[in-house]
């Protein structure tokens, strides 16, 4: 055994989990922060409320288990868990559903299988699916992009007032305003994508401010990409088949289905290709099983997206490629040293073969 | 090339080599006192052929080897035997040693030289099996044993490895330093018993005064034959592994549970290479070996000449040890070297290696954390394994799908402890895996050990029994005969059984003769050390060997019969 530790050299990726999940928590900076420009100090209360959340419930949950708790939490996981749920809420969402979303990410999810490294599901993605299913209103009163200092723009106060639950759900629909996704999936059968989008029934400037936060997301994933956290594999493979049957879908009905470029830069697509699906825990582990499972998410997203009920389906593709990442594991072998070819799957009878 | 010339992964960890290799090779002082381990080898120990008091002089062997794979083992110093005990090893365990207490003069015990070129193989494997060579590498398997290559496989490579991937280790680069001709000498030497016609050298580019000393020794041997490649291959761990070395320089992938040979390669470490010229061009047997004293705990680190059996807090002590900065003790590299417990421990066979390592230097490893199956492992190993997989199996006992994800091809050469960011010691788990994972072998091994004898018990019956039919048989056959010639027509003798099928008999018979003989062979060639597994294979064979001589008796009696009859 190494008693020597990559620690001792100077390498590009860093050698310890508590450094990976901080270089994750850095590589969230730029979405948050454009997140924070367009739709103001809501972001910011859901990141700070789920965050703290997060630390608060492993915490309470490691001492529970007799764990020990100061050098679990130090990891960092539940934090990142926290910070990527609270990114995916609509801003400015109401303290009880982070409570909610939270408990059921890092209790549920995480701790009730085993704490880190032992949950098939992605914990995040856990919180954000059960809340997206039992709450769908506050979930899709997503704020108009107002601005964090724009004429519009809610105070911190006001934010304040939303995150303590005081806000009437009538007056917050009126604040709101719903995301390009939403929109162009709830517009009339009859109405053409020309149409949908010569009448422009986004508020002002939100498809832009999509786009802009699907690029800063893309630059804190190649962040992680240069600083090796994650492989290309799960991103590359997930973006491309989305991109791929996105443009299936618009090439057979190019006048009622979104272009490729609208799935990719429209929704969360980015957000979960390099920050969501790249969770090492629940995702396939060879390399080949790791384009199989990112093609998988792209494939699903695209497929709920136009057929299903939901506008986006981030969380529920990779919930069910989840599934699928046993079995994923078990096929995608890679061919060993020594070996003619790699063997698939497990047989039923073991057998004396092999050594 | 469709076949990429090169193993996948490795990492770079830092080599740390340049402490050790600024002053040149030394000779340690002679030992006043050796303790020589009797199993210092891979395989069976050697059994002691002196006795206590006895004077014994530098050379001269105090225990020779038992069993298929095995080594002599030599008197390291002039003097008397003190004492033949068991004492602590390296591995934490006790084994049987013979101390000598020296005399502090050097009397050579001599051995006739030989030149490699002119005499013949079997006596080149004689002086090497009673010089008690060795793989100086770390492993210590038994020349002489590997040499017999070509009973079993045709080889047409000879690799010297001369990588030295693992940090801090630089015996090899100082032995070609000062000793390039010899090594080359040796390997040619090794190339003719393996059969080999064709020699490549393959060193790191770390190494640029090893690689200019073997440039020169191959310029100024040029004639010879065969001609030595020297291939330059770029610094990454673990190229210097057997398997990792062959695939970069001949693009050959030894097949799982194979040998290198099986892929017609051959392998030796330049010390063996030398040990084993010096031991038939000047009858020396192995008495000492280099090794190289590193660590920041040493105030003057370097390679030395050390006799084996030196104490190693003796050896250490030359190297102006200092016990309070000492925080571990590394016999071989850091990667796969072993902890050793006390000082008081001597130098073996297969210790290229001592670091005395200071807190700062090897500091003990942070607590393990949850393995969050972030891959880098997967991008290191080099036998292109899961170890996260790995791991999952070996801590849930899931032995089958440890094994069905190649749990036995892992060499154990730490790349994935290196890079863990959870500070996981994998090869510790899979070490504890592959060792449950025996147990559970043995255990079914142990039952068919005694079916086994069972079979054999039934075949040599069997043998029995058909060698008392032949006599009879010709009794029989001699007396009719007598008879026919006084009372003339006699009646026809029938033939028992038809001949055919007899003779298929024997020839399955044969093949199956020498399918256990080669499955025996194979064990011995690949250092089988349980001796349970030796013992079941030879019962096989004889159980064979039983089952031939039964047939051979009935086909010679159904000839015999057949010669005989109208």
């Amino acid at each position: 055994m190494s008693l020597m530790h990559a620690d001792q050299s100077t390498s590009r990726r860093p050698a310890a989990t508590a450094a990976v999940m901080g270089w994750l928590l850095v590589a969230t900076l730029p979405g948050i922060a454009t997140l924070t420009w367009h739709f103001g100090w809501g972001v910011l209360t859901n990141v700070a409320c789920a965050a703290a959340l997060g630390v608060g419930l492993e915490a309470a949950m490691l001492r529970l288990r007799r764990r020990p708790v100061a050098p679990t939490l130090a990891d960092n996981s539940a934090l990142v868990a926290g910070v990527l749920l609270g990114a995916s809420l609509p801003p400015g969402s109401a303290w009880w559903l982070i409570l909610i979303g939270m408990v059921a990410a890092v209790v549920v999810a995480k701790q009730l299988y085993g704490g880190l490294g032992h949950n098939p599901f992605n914990p995040a993605m856990v919180g954000y699916a059960l809340l997206l299913v039992s709450f769908p209103v506050p979930m899709s009163l997503w704020a108009a992009p107002t601005g964090l200092v724009g004429p519009e723009a809610l105070t911190l106060g006001e934010v304040l007032r939303q995150f303590a639950g005081l806000v009437p759900t009538e007056t917050l629909d009126a604040l709101s305003g719903a995301t390009p996704l939403d929109a162009f999936k709830h517009k009339p059968a009859g109405v053409m994508a020309a149409e949908f989008w010569a009448g422009s029934p986004l508020p002002e400037g939100a498809l832009s401010a999509w786009h802009q936060v699907a690029l800063a997301w893309l630059a804190g994933g190649l962040l992680l990409l240069y600083k090796r956290i994650i492989g290309w594999q799960i991103p590359i493979a997930m973006l491309a088949t989305l991109t791929l049957v996105a443009a299936l879908f618009y090439g057979a009905s190019p006048s009622h289905q979104g272009s490729p470029l609208f799935h990719l830069l429209g929704g969360a697509a980015v957000f979960g290709a390099f920050f969501i699906a790249t969770d090492p825990v629940s995702a396939a582990t060879s390399r080949r099983g790791k384009l199989l499972y990112g093609a998988g998410i792209g494939a699903l997203v695209m497929l709920i997206r136009p057929l299903g009920a939901y506008p986006d389906a981030v969380a529920f593709a990779v919930l069910l490629m989840n599934f699928a990442v046993p079995l994923i594991d078990y096929y995608t072998e890679p061919r060993v040293y020594g070996h003619a070819a790699a063997r698939r799957g497990i047989k039923a009878e073991a057998g004396e073969d092999g050594r | 090339m469709a076949e990429r010339l090169d193993f996948p992964g490795g990492i770079t960890p830092p080599t740390r080599k340049a402490r050790s290799t600024q002053a040149p090779l030394r000779e340690a002082p002679l030992p006043s006192r050796v303790v020589l381990p009797l199993a210092q080898h891979a395989g069976a120990p050697a059994e002691p052929c002196v006795e206590v008091g006895q004077r014994v002089r530098t050379g001269e062997p105090i225990a020779r080897a038992v069993g298929l794979v095995s080594a002599d083992v030599h008197a390291s110093v002039t003097g008397r035997v003190a004492a033949i005990e068991e004492r602590p090893l390296h591995d934490g365990g006790r084994g049987p040693c013979v101390v000598i207490e020296g005399e502090g003069e050097d009397d050579w015990w001599p051995l006739p030289p030989l030149d490699w070129r002119t005499a013949d193989e079997a006596s080149l494997l004689a002086r090497l099996d009673g010089s008690g060579v060795v793989g100086l590498g770390g492993a210590a398997f038994p020349t002489q044993v590997k040499a017999r290559i070509r009973e079993l496989h045709e080889v047409d490579t000879l690799v010297v490895n001369a990588a030295e991937c693992e940090p801090y280790i630089s015996a090899d680069d100082l032995t070609l330093r000062h000793h390039a001709a010899e090594v080359l000498e040796g390997a040619r030497m090794m190339a003719r018993l393996a059969g080999a016609s064709r020699l490549l050298v393959g060193i790191e580019d770390d190494k640029p005064e090893a690689r200019q000393a073997l440039e020169a020794a191959i310029a100024t041997s040029r004639d010879d034959e065969p001609p030595i490649e020297l291939r330059v291959i770029a610094t990454r761990y673990p190229s210097g592994g057997e398997r990792q070395l062959i695939k970069r320089l001949l693009g050959r992938e030894v097949p799982s549970g194979g040998l290198p040979a099986d892929v017609g390669a051959h392998c030796h470490n330049p010390g063996t290479l030398r040990a084993a010229l010096l031991a038939v061009r000047d009858g020396r047997p192995l008495v000492d070996r280099v090794v190289t004293l590193t660590g920041e705990a040493l105030a003057r680190p370097g390679n030395v000449v050390a006799r084996l059996g030196t104490p190693i807090a003796e050896l250490l002590a030359t190297a102006g040890l200092d016990a309070s900065r000492l925080h571990r003790l590394v016999m071989g590299g850091p990667m796969m070297g072993r902890a050793l417990g006390e000082l008081a421990l001597p130098v073996i066979k297969a210790t290229n290696c001592l670091i005395a390592a200071t807190r700062e230097e090897l500091p003990d490893p942070p607590p393990e954390q949850p393995c969050i199956r972030c891959g880098a492992c997967e991008e290191a190993c080099p036998a292109i394994l899961l170890p996260q997989q790995l791991y999952w199996f070996a801590r849930g006992q899931e032995h089958d799908k440890a094994e069905r994800f190649h749990l036995f091809d892992c060499i154990e050469c730490g790349a994935c402890d290196y890079v863990c960011p959870s500070h996981i010691p994998l090869v510790q788990y899979f070490r504890a895996e592959k060792d449950a994972i025996r147990a559970r072998r043995r255990e079914a091994a142990r039952a068919d050990h005694a079916r086994h004898r069972f079979e054999f018990r039934q075949a040599r019956l069997a043998r029995e029994e058909a060698e008392k039919q032949a006599r009879r048989a010709a009794r029989k056959e001699a007396a009719t005969r007598g008879g026919r010639r006084h009372a003339g027509e006699g009646q026809a003798a029938e033939p028992a059984t038809d001949l055919r099928s007899l003779r298929i008999a024997q020839t399955a018979a044969k093949a199956a003769e020498r399918k256990a003989e080669k499955a025996l062979a194979r064990a011995a060639e690949s250092g089988e050390d349980d001796p349970a597994v030796i013992a079941d294979l030879e019962t096989q064979l004889a159980t064979a060997r039983e089952n031939l001589k039964a047939a051979e008796a009935r086909l010679q009696a159904a000839r015999d019969a057949e010669e005989n009859a109208p």
